[in-house]
């Protein structure tokens, strides 16, 4: 097969993002398998900087042995796009026309790029695109729609009902998601008709093994605990969380500690802190054995796209909860028999006590849920499903 | 060891069924009568101990910054829609004024910009500092380990 070209807004090692961590991880695995791939992007540093101001020199580097091509990104009318931005933060849809082609416009984009994914079509199999809402994917699809595959992040959110994405993707060669909600909500969105699609997850590591007793000594727990991983934010849900433990323990839960690992910071009522573990971030192994003796991990997040957290809960074996406002989270403990989820704080009662009552049904959900992340998501698996896809695709293009 | 991974790959162990275990949760929780009125949640936000607004959330740090990037550089004037002998008037009078606003806006907009630069590096620092953190972290497991590789090996030779 002709090489792959990854086309994302901006690469690098060590900048953030769940989609920019994906594309790394990806990337390194499929190359490692043998995949000839390339990464395709732009001059721009990461998200958070000045899309107009081109941070790596424009070229050909080879980085861990793959090919990176950066291209110049375009000088841009940030005012207006801000203009257009605002509106669809604030939800206001629909966005006239004019205003569409605004938004696509002073994206992050790059005309270099687009020449080269035109010009040199010939010599890649396929390109794959992530994620969906920049100006890189939207008019590099437009070069080559038949030869473009798209990772495209989904969320509900406005910018996914704009008329310049329903257009463009429906041409589209293939599109991958990374859960079961999010393909059924482009089905929704989007005519997928002609476009060849699957739920193909994302890469986990799978190479560790948690040691719950080593974590209860090191950290001295002496007594059962739900754990939470993740950032301490509102955005996640905690101070929800924490609410809940609170009643919980009110109500009489106090068989059960709460243990948080992760960075931020977030408030814990005076009368329940000493039942409230709030480790902050630990290293990686303690992360792992702490998963392992966990009663159950807790996700209270409504945002998740995939939730590492909640998959390596289930490598060590252990049961999840998760809120029942979360499609992803709440799709995965369904299909997986992996967890419980809640839409209530009764529901959240009654399904820490019956998992607290249940021992040995909390262990083989923490089973199904490990076998269902081993099957899918180990990167072995991951670099298959992946290749597979992207072989049919660009073999239907012969 | 029971080795549940391998009874389930015989089929021993069943699939679990997961919305009859909620239906199971919610019957009990109609059967005992649980009301909304029972539970006595107050916003964590709001409580005594620490006034509320000072919560450092890295989340809403993020979006803030992120509303800043977009927002910094405002337009002097929005564009016109209507009725277009209004708009003709509107454009007539904002040629006035322009003389006016125009350089006061390029200030306002240099200052922003500028703000939002200094937040940005605020933020990479912030960024530089957690990702240090994490590092020493990982060092100070590294050098536990070895010291007690070290107390391992002198009782060894003792």
């Amino acid at each position: 097969m002709d090489k792959i070209g990854f086309v994302i807004p901006w690469f690098g090692w060590d900048i953030p993002g769940g989609a920019e961590a994906e594309l790394r991880g990806l990337v390194t695995h499929l190359h490692d398998a043998g995949v000839r791939l390339e990464i395709l992007t732009t001059c721009v540093k990461e998200f958070l900087s000045d899309w107009s101001h081109n941070f790596h020199r424009p070229g050909t580097v080879v980085e861990h042995g793959i090919t990176i091509r950066r291209f110049r990104a375009d000088s841009r009318n940030a005012g207006d796009f801000a203009q257009v931005n605002a509106r669809l933060m604030g939800g206001q849809l629909p966005l006239t026309a004019e205003e569409e082609q605004t938004y696509v416009r002073e994206m992050i984009n790059s005309r270099e790029l687009c020449r080269y994914l035109a010009r040199h079509q010939q010599e890649y199999g396929l390109y794959v695109f992530i994620p969906y809402m920049f100006g890189t994917t939207y008019h590099g699809i437009m070069q080559c729609p038949e030869k473009s595959v798209l990772i495209p992040c989904l969320h509900d959110e406005s910018y996914i009902y704009m008329k310049v994405f329903a257009d463009v993707f429906s041409k589209l060669r293939g599109m991958i998601f990374h859960a079961y909600p999010e393909e059924a909500l482009a089905e929704r969105v989007y005519d997928l008709g002609g476009v060849k699609h699957a739920v193909l997850g994302e890469g986990i590591d799978t190479d560790w093994e948690g040691d719950a007793e080593r974590f209860r000594k090191k950290y001295h727990m002496e007594k059962p605990y739900i754990l939470y991983a993740g950032r301490k934010d509102s955005g996640k849900n905690v101070d929800q969380l924490i609410s809940y433990y609170r009643e919980y323990l009110r109500r009489g839960g106090e068989q059960l500690e709460l243990v948080l690992i992760g960075g931020g910071s977030i408030h814990i009522p005076g009368n329940i802190k000493e039942h409230v573990h709030d480790l902050g971030f630990v290293p990686i192994q303690d992360k792992y054995d702490a998963y392992a003796g966990a009663r159950m991990l807790c996700n209270p997040s409504n945002n998740e796209s995939f939730s590492l957290v909640v998959m390596e809960s289930w490598l060590a074996g252990r049961p999840v909860l998760v809120s029942g406002g979360c499609a992803v989270t709440r799709d995965f403990a369904l299909r997986t028999g992996g967890g419980l989820y809640y839409d209530s704080y009764f529901e959240f009662e009654g399904a820490v006590n019956y998992l607290w009552a249940h021992p040995d049904m909390a262990e083989r959900m923490g089973e199904c849920g490990r076998q269902y992340v081993l099957e899918h998501f180990s990167w072995p698996a991951i670099v298959e499903k992946y290749r597979t896809f992207f072989e049919e695709a660009a073999g239907e293009n012969l | 060891m029971k080795d549940t991974y391998t009874l389930w790959k015989r089929g021993i162990m069943q699939a679990v069924d997961v919305e009859k275990i909620m239906e199971e949760i919610r019957r009990e929780i109609e059967e005992k009568g649980y009301k909304e009125e029972d539970l006595h949640f107050k916003d964590i936000a709001l409580n005594a101990e620490e006034p509320s607004g000072l919560r450092y959330s890295r989340e809403d740090a993020e979006r803030q910054l992120d509303y800043l990037s977009f927002h910094s550089d405002n337009p002097v004037f929005f564009p016109l829609s209507g009725n277009p002998v209004k708009t003709f008037v509107q454009r007539v009078v904002r040629r006035f004024f322009l003389f006016v606003i125009f350089p006061a806006f390029q200030f306002q907009n240099k200052h922003n910009a500028t703000v939002t630069r200094f937040l940005k590096q605020s933020m990479n620092y912030m960024n530089e500092n957690e990702a240090l953190k994490e590092r020493l972290d990982r060092q100070q497991e590294q050098i536990d380990r070895l010291l007690q590789e070290v107390e391992r090996l002198k009782k060894g030779q003792e």
